[in-house]
C-alpha cells in the first residue's frame, strides 16, 4: 500500500512536469513572439542603429531621450533599448546572432556585479563549509547543458499564455512595452522614486550575498568576451559601461567580490582594448532610486539616460 | 533550509528512504537527530553552536531541578535556565534594537550617546527553540514533567527539523513520549519507538504538506507583489486600495504561516510524529479571545501557560487582569521582532482583549445575549472582529510611522474614491483573483471542517489528480525565486 502511495506521488510529479514541458515547448513561439517580432522586422537599410543591451539595470534608460540627444550632438540614429529582466551575458549570447543580423552600428552594453555572480542568501559569513553551495553545484541543471530559459520565470510565461488565451492585455502587470524598448516591460512601480535610504533597503529585504567566481571559472565572463569579439568581428562598435548601484548594495558586498569584479573589468578593457565607463557610484546622493540597484524609470531620473547619451556621443566622435 | 526549495524535497526524500532502510531503533533516532542538525546547519552554518548550547544547558538544568529537593536551589536553577535562554534570545535578537533606543534617548537628552550597532546575524528559529526549552525546564520545575532520559532524546525534541525553524512550538510533554514505545492506550514504555512510515500517516502527511505548499507558493507568494506595491509607499492611495492591500496582507501572512505549519505537521506525521495544530480558521473568530484560540495556537497557549498565568491571569483583581492581558500581548508582539511595529501590533491586540474582557465583565448580559449566538449575530461578530484584526496587520506590515498613520487613517476613514483601485485592479488581476479564491476556499474549509481528511479519503486516482493540480498550480505560478517564509524572520 505504501508503494502505491509513493507511486501515486511519482505519477503526479511526472504528470505535472510533462504538462509543464509540453506547455512551455508548444507555446514557446507564443511566449517569445514579442522578441521574434522585433528581430523579424525590416529595418530601413539607410538608418543607423544603436542597441542598448543588458539587464534590468539598463532597462530604465530612456531610448527616446538618447536618440534625441545623439541625433542633436552627432548624427541621426535610431536607438533601441533591448534590455531584458535578469539578463546575463550567457543568456544574451543566445540572441547575439539575431542582434548582429539587424546590423546595428553601435552596441552599448551595461554590466554590473550580478552579471558575473551567483546569489547566495542567508548568512553574511559562513565560517564552516557551506553545504548549500555544494548542493547548488551538483544540482545546477545549467551545468549539464540543459536550456533553463523556461525554468527561470514560469509564472511570467504562464501569464503570457493566459493573456493570449483570455485576451486581456493587462493580465501580465508588467506588460506595457514601449516600441523602442521591446523586451523590458514597464509599469507604474518602476516609476516610483524611493527617497528614504531605509525604504530602499527595506524594499530589497533579501539583499543577496554575491559570490564572484575567479575569472577562469566564470562562464559569464567567457560569454561576455565572446559577445564583444563577435560584435567587433562584424564591425559593430562596442561601448561598455558599469551600471549604477546604490551605496547600500555596494556596502553589502564582500571586499573579495568587489575586488574580483574590478579585476574582471580591467582584464576585459585590456583584452579588447576598450574604455569601460564606470557609473557604479555616480548617483549616490541623488533621489532617483527605486531599489538598491535600480534607478527609477521616472522623468526625474533622466540624468542616467543623459550620461549614457553623453558617452555614446563621446565614443562616436572619437 | 527552506521548505519551498528543491533542496528540501531532495533532503526529505533521502531522510525517508534512509529511515526506512535503518532498522535499529537507536540508530534511527540518532539519524533523525543528525539530519535535524544538518537541516539547521544548512542555512545557519556556525550558528548551530547556539542551538547545541541551549540544548546542553537545559538538559542538565532540567535534570538538576528534578533531582534536587531544595526549593531555593530549584528556583536558582530555573532562573539560570531562563537567564541563559532569554539572554541568548535577547542578545542576538534585541541587542541592536536596545542600542538604537539607547542612542535615541541619549541624543534626545543631549548626552551624545553613539554606541555602534553590533550587526549580529539573527539565528534562524531562535525564538521558537528557546521557547521550547524554556517550557521544558518550567514544566520540570512545576513537577508536571519528568526530565528527558537521554541527551539525544532531548536534543531531538529541541531540534526536530520539521518544526525547528518556525514552529509549531512543541511542548516536551507532547513530544518526548512520542519517542518511546506505547504500551496500551496511555502508558509509555521504556523502549525507543521504532520509526516506521505507516500508510495512513504517509498519505495524510503528503496531503497536509500539499495544502501547505499550495498556501505558501501559490497563494501567499502570488498575492505578495500586490501587497508590496501598495505598502512600499502607501501615501496617495485611496481607502479602498489600502483596505484591499490590508486584506491581501492578512491573507498572505495566514497562507504563508499556516502553509509552513501544514508542511511541518505533514512532514512530522509521515515520520510518525504528531505536532499540535497551529491554526484553526482564525478569520472566523468572533471575539479577540476566540481569535487567539485560533491564530498561532502554539504561541498563544505558550504565552498563556508561561506568562499570563504566572502573572496572575484572571485570578487577581479585574484591573490586574486587563494589565496582564496587555503585558502578555506587548511581549508577544515583541517576540515577533525587534521593532516598534510588532510592539504596536501586540499592544493593539492587548487592547482588543482587555476591552473585550472589560465589556464581558461589565455587561455580562450583553455578552450572553441570544443575538450573538444567532447566525446573523455571529456573522456581524466575525466581520467586526476581522475588521479589527486586519487593522492591526497594518503596523505589522508597514514599517515607516508616517506610512502606518496614513494607512490607518485611510482604513478607518473611508474616502469614497475608487478611480485608483480600478487601475490597480487591472494591473493586479492575478493577485486580487487569488485573494477572492482564497477567501472562498477558506469558507469551504470552514464549512467542511476537516478538508485534509476528506482529500485523504479520496480514491487513489482522485488523490493523484489532487496532487497533480496542486503541483501544476505551484509550478506554473512560480516566479523563479523561492520566497522566504515570513515567520523565518522571527
Amino acid at each position: 500500500m505504501i508503494k502505491k502511495i509513493v507511486l501515486s506521488v511519482f505519477v503526479a510529479f511526472v504528470m505535472t512536469f510533462t504538462i509543464f514541458l509540453l506547455f512551455q515547448l508548444t507555446l514557446q513561439n507564443e511566449i517569445y513572439s514579442i522578441q521574434k517580432d522585433f528581430y523579424s522586422q525590416n529595418f530601413e537599410h539607410q538608418s543607423k542603429k544603436i542597441f542598448l543591451i543588458g539587464s534590468s539595470h539598463v532597462g530604465q534608460i530612456n531610448a527616446t531621450h538618447i536618440e534625441e540627444y545623439v541625433s542633436k550632438k552627432s548624427q541621426a540614429y535610431e536607438v533601441y533599448n533591448l534590455a531584458d529582466t535578469a539578463d546575463k551575458p550567457k543568456s544574451r549570447l543566445n540572441s547575439l546572432n539575431k542582434i548582429i543580423s539587424l546590423k546595428p552600428d553601435v552596441v552599448v552594453y551595461g554590466i554590473g556585479y550580478r552579471d558575473f555572480t551567483e546569489p547566495e542568501k542567508m548568512l553574511k559569513e559562513n565560517i564552516l563549509p557551506n553545504p548549500q553551495s555544494i548542493f547548488e553545484r551538483i544540482f545546477s541543471i545549467e551545468l549539464y547543458g540543459i536550456n533553463t530559459e523556461f525554468f527561470e520565470n514560469p509564472k511570467l510565461n504562464t501569464l503570457k499564455i493566459l493573456q493570449g488565451i483570455i485576451g486581456i492585455k493587462t493580465l501580465v502587470s508588467d506588460s506595457i512595452f514601449e516600441e523602442n524598448t521591446p523586451f523590458y516591460p514597464y509599469h507604474k512601480t518602476k516609476t516610483d522614486i524611493i527617497v528614504k535610504q531605509s525604504e530602499i533597503q527595506e524594499n530589497d529585504f533579501h539583499v543577496e550575498k554575491l559570490i564572484l567566481k575567479p575569472n577562469i571559472e566564470n562562464t559569464q565572463v567567457q560569454a561576455l568576451n565572446k559577445i564583444i569579439s563577435e560584435l567587433e568581428k562584424n564591425n559593430i562598435k562596442v561601448i561598455i559601461f558599469i551600471t549604477p548601484h546604490n551605496k547600500f548594495y555596494r556596502d553589502s558586498l564582500s571586499v573579495d567580490t568587489k575586488e574580483g569584479f574590478n579585476l574582471l573589468i580591467s582584464k576585459l578593457a585590456q583584452n579588447h582594448n576598450i574604455k569601460i565607463f564606470n557609473f557604479i557610484d555616480s548617483y549616490d546622493n541623488l533621489e532617483i532610486w527605486r531599489s538598491t540597484n535600480h534607478i527609477s524609470h521616472n522623468p526625474k531620473s533622466s540624468i542616467y539616460s543623459e550620461d549614457i547619451a553623453k558617452i555614446i556621443v563621446e565614443e562616436l566622435n572619437n | 533550509m527552506l521548505f519551498n526549495t528543491i533542496d528540501f524535497v531532495v533532503f526529505f526524500v533521502i531522510v525517508l528512504t534512509s529511515i526506512t532502510i535503518i532498522k535499529h531503533r537507536k540508530f534511527q533516532h540518532l539519524f533523525l537527530l543528525s539530519v535535524s542538525y544538518f537541516f539547521f546547519y544548512y542555512s545557519s552554518n556556525y550558528l548551530i553552536v547556539l542551538l547545541i548550547a541551549s540544548t546542553i544547558l537545559d538538559f542538565y538544568i532540567g535534570k538538576e531541578i528534578w533531582n534536587t529537593k531544595d526549593i531555593t536551589k530549584k528556583k536558582i536553577l530555573l532562573i539560570a535556565s531562563l537567564a541563559g535562554n532569554l539572554g541568548l534570545l535577547g542578545f542576538f535578537k534585541y541587542a541592536d534594537f536596545a542600542i538604537l533606543q539607547f542612542n535615541f534617548l541619549g541624543n534626545y537628552f543631549d548626552l551624545a550617546t553613539n554606541i555602534p550597532l553590533l550587526n549580529l546575524a539573527l539565528p534562524i528559529g531562535i525564538s521558537f527553540y528557546t521557547f521550547q526549552t524554556i517550557s521544558y525546564t518550567v514544566d520540570i520545575y512545576r513537577g508536571k514533567l519528568e526530565p528527558s532520559r537521554s541527551m539525544a532524546e532531548f536534543a531531538l525534541f529541541v531540534s526536530f527539523f520539521p518544526q525547528l525553524v518556525a514552529g509549531p512550538i512543541v511542548r516536551a510533554s507532547e513530544f518526548l513520549p512520542q519517542l518511546r514505545e506505547k504500551i496500551g492506550d496511555s502508558k509509555i514504555g521504556t523502549k525507543l519507538r521504532q520509526i516506521t512510515i505507516e500508510e495512513k500517516n504517509l498519505k495524510l502527511g503528503i496531503t497536509i504538506m500539499a495544502f501547505g505548499f499550495l498556501k505558501k507558493m501559490f497563494f501567499a507568494d502570488n498575492i505578495s507583489p500586490f501587497v508590496n506595491e501598495i505598502f512600499t509607499n502607501p501615501i496617495g492611495h485611496e481607502s479602498l486600495t489600502i483596505i484591499l492591500a490590508t486584506i491581501g496582507f492578512g491573507i498572505q501572512i495566514y497562507a504563508d504561516f499556516s502553509g509552513y505549519s501544514d508542511i511541518a505537521i505533514g512532514a512530522a506525521l509521515i515520520l510518525g510524529f504528531k505536532l499540535p495544530m497551529n491554526f484553526n480558521k482564525p478569520y472566523f473568530a468572533t471575539s479577540p479571545s476566540d481569535f487567539w484560540k485560533r491564530w498561532h495556537i502554539s504561541l498563544s497557549s505558550w504565552l498563556r501557560d508561561y506568562l499570563y498565568i504566572p502573572l496572575g491571569g484572571n485570578k487577581k483583581s479585574k484591573n490586574r487582569t486587563y494589565l496582564n492581558l496587555m503585558t502578555v500581548m506587548f511581549l508577544g508582539g515583541l517576540w515577533h521582532g525587534a521593532s516598534w511595529n510588532f510592539v504596536i501590533w501586540g499592544v493593539l491586540h492587548g487592547v482588543y482583549l482587555a476591552i473585550h474582557k472589560l465589556m464581558s465583565d461589565r455587561f455580562p448580559k450583553v455578552a450572553s445575549n441570544s443575538f450573538f449566538k444567532s447566525k446573523i449575530g455571529k456573522i456581524i461578530s466575525v466581520i467586526v472582529m476581522q475588521y479589527l484584526v486586519f487593522l492591526a496587520w497594518i503596523p505589522f506590515r508597514v514599517s515607516d510611522i508616517d506610512h502606518i498613520l496614513y494607512s490607518i487613517q485611510k482604513y478607518v476613514l473611508f474616502d469614497f474614491q475608487i478611480s485608483g483601485v480600478m487601475n490597480l485592479n487591472s494591473l493586479h488581476k492575478i493577485s486580487i483573483g487569488l485573494m477572492v479564491i482564497f477567501l472562498v476556499l477558506n469558507y469551504v474549509s470552514y464549512k467542511k471542517y476537516n478538508l485534509h481528511e476528506i482529500i485523504y479519503r479520496l480514491k487513489t486516482s482522485y488523490w493523484v489528480l489532487f496532487l497533480t493540480t496542486v503541483m501544476v498550480l505551484i509550478v506554473f505560478f512560480f516566479d523563479g525565486n523561492p520566497e522566504d517564509f515570513i515567520y523565518f524572520r522571527f
